[in-house]
């Protein structure tokens, strides 16, 4: 079956844990069957590594079994207009059809907030590192679920676009 | 080509550069007249919202994204590079004011209907002294910009 290639991107605070984990489900680096352990999790690329520069910045982490190239990206506090923000770009350039764009703030419990502040922000990576992983493996089967929908989401909007 | 004038809000101190851009606007204007103004509606949907064409032909565009201008413009022109094959279909134009983080203050604020029509008075008045900053900076996007 071929598709076109889309490009799909997964945002969050700052980019390091909820959606590059959402990232990894998708590219299959985990497990979605099996909750990861922290060592498994520290294994993602960017998991709990990004620096301020990285704020902003759309980062590719790798291309699916679809040929779709998965992104992430760290908005801060642009908030949840921030889809439609992306989403608005995409269609005055025409690009709207090779573009999802994916909040995953909604998954975010307080210990990964916490954790990913106090090991991010405030650069206590022994002490923040722990909690925010703990947090990531509590919500991991809800990033299961936005990853799965996600994906039936780009495989329905390619067909529509192929029956045009 | 499409030119995207960000802001702090879309519908003040960004809408008036789009019009100065678009010599729509003199500095002796009445600018909370001009269409979307304090338009919150508009603005709350998220997606850039489309005044007119230059004398180009170029279409123009305002858009709000909170705090963070820089980042956001940073993430707009990355998107823009990924989607276009690297052949930009877009010129993101941020404008500044000295007192943009009390204008998305009070902008908020004005979310209580009843506060609102106070606020954009408020407003108003703010951005009467912000009207040479902005027209320097559209004078300055006018004189560096070039189309492909």
């Amino acid at each position: 079956m071929a598709f076109d290639n889309m490009k799909i991107i997964y945002h969050c605070f700052g980019g390091s844990h909820s959606s590059v984990t959402a990232a990894a489900l998708h590219l299959g680096l985990l497990n979605r069957n099996q909750t990861p352990t922290a060592e498994e999790l520290m294994e993602i690329p960017y998991y709990d590594k990004t620096s301020d520069s990285d704020f902003g910045s759309i980062r590719f982490m790798g291309t699916d079994e679809f040929g779709n190239d998965i992104y992430v990206l760290g908005k801060k506090s642009l908030g949840n207009r921030f889809s439609s923000i992306l989403m608005g770009v995409a269609e005055i350039i025409g690009k709207q059809d090779d573009l999802i764009v994916v909040n995953c703030m909604n998954i975010v419990n307080w210990s990964m907030k916490l954790g990913g502040f106090t090991s991010r922000r405030l650069g206590l990576v022994a002490v923040g590192r722990p909690v925010v992983s703990w947090g990531t493996r509590k919500a991991f089967s809800q990033l299961v679920n936005l990853v799965e929908i996600t994906r039936v989401n780009a495989i329905k909007k390619n067909r529509e676009l192929q029956a045009i | 080509m499409n030119i995207l004038f960000i802001g702090t809000t879309g519908i003040h101190h960004t809408l008036i550069a789009a019009h100065f851009y678009m010599g729509r606007l003199s500095e002796k204007d009445d600018y909370s007249e001009l269409q979307l103004w304090g338009d919150r509606a508009s603005e709350s949907l998220g997606v850039p919202l489309f005044l007119d064409y230059d004398h180009m032909g170029n279409k123009v565009y305002v858009l709000g994204v909170g705090w963070d201008v820089q980042m956001a413009q940073k993430s707009i022109e990355q998107l823009d590079k990924l989607l276009s094959d690297d052949r930009p279909g877009l010129i993101v134009e941020p404008v500044f004011i000295k007192r943009e983080k009390l204008l998305l203050f009070l902008h908020r604020l004005g979310r209580m209907k009843k506060l609102n029509q106070l606020v954009q008075m408020l407003i108003a008045h703010l951005l009467t002294r912000e009207i040479n900053t902005i027209q320097k900076q559209v004078n300055r996007f006018k004189e560096g910009v070039t189309f492909v």
